[in-house]
């Protein structure tokens, strides 16, 4: 899937952030390698999970500048 | 804090104020960061390519780049990087003075990790470094170094 987003030119642009259980060196290494723009290990439990999440709107949808619809 | 724990950022970045209120502010945050700075493209290109005196240069956790440098700019610093099979895994940050949509869609098209554009007032500029922090240093999973 990550793969298929980064190799299309009208969807590379699109921020594509991983949020997954596994914590496996190999799956970090190779979503960087097909340039997933963050890999965040999803937290088991619910208040650690509601932080991750605040810190990915405060981070991508308040403070990063994304690029424009077409 | 084990070494192992001790993040390397490198900052490529040619204002001396950027890069002292850079500095500031990570010093506030963690002082288990150890911030590295390019002043200009080639510098950066170097220095990941341990070039020269940058032979013994620490491969960085993560780049943060300003995309109006002298030499080389960020934008071909940024384009660099991403096809450079052994580079293309560092989060590259960019921070920049344009908010121009064309460089904001140029960067994510080149994969810029993320594109920030730099608030002038410190107080914002210093709540922009510990969400970059945040998000990078304690919540992300990066990819181990080699």
């Amino acid at each position: 899937m990550l793969a298929h987003i980064k190799e299309d030119d009208k969807l590379k642009g699109i921020p594509t952030v991983i949020l997954t259980t596994s914590e496996a060196e190999a799956d970090i290494v190779k979503s960087y390698q097909l340039q997933a723009n963050s890999y965040l290990s999803k937290p088991v439990q619910l208040d650690a999970f509601e932080t991750l999440v605040k810190s990915i709107n405060d981070y991508w949808l308040v403070k990063a500048s994304l690029p424009q619809q077409k | 804090m084990s070494l192992k724990s001790v993040k390397k950022l490198l900052l490529v970045e040619d204002n001396p104020i950027d890069i002292q209120r850079t500095q500031e502010a990570f010093r506030d945050i963690n002082k288990a960061v150890e911030l590295h700075v390019a002043s200009d493209g080639g510098e950066a290109m170097a220095y990941l390519h341990r070039e020269g005196i940058h032979a013994d240069a620490p491969r960085p956790d993560i780049i943060l780049l300003e995309l109006n440098l002298p030499k080389m700019d960020g934008r071909e610093v940024l384009a660099q990087i991403k096809k450079d099979d052994s580079l293309k895994m560092i989060p590259t940050i960019i921070l920049a003075n344009s908010e121009a949509e064309a460089d904001i869609v140029k960067c994510y098209q080149l994969q810029a990790n993320t594109y920030f554009s730099k608030p002038a007032q410190s107080e914002a500029f210093t709540s922009l470094i510990k969400s970059i922090h945040d998000f990078w240093l304690v919540k992300a999973k990066l990819p181990q170094q080699r």
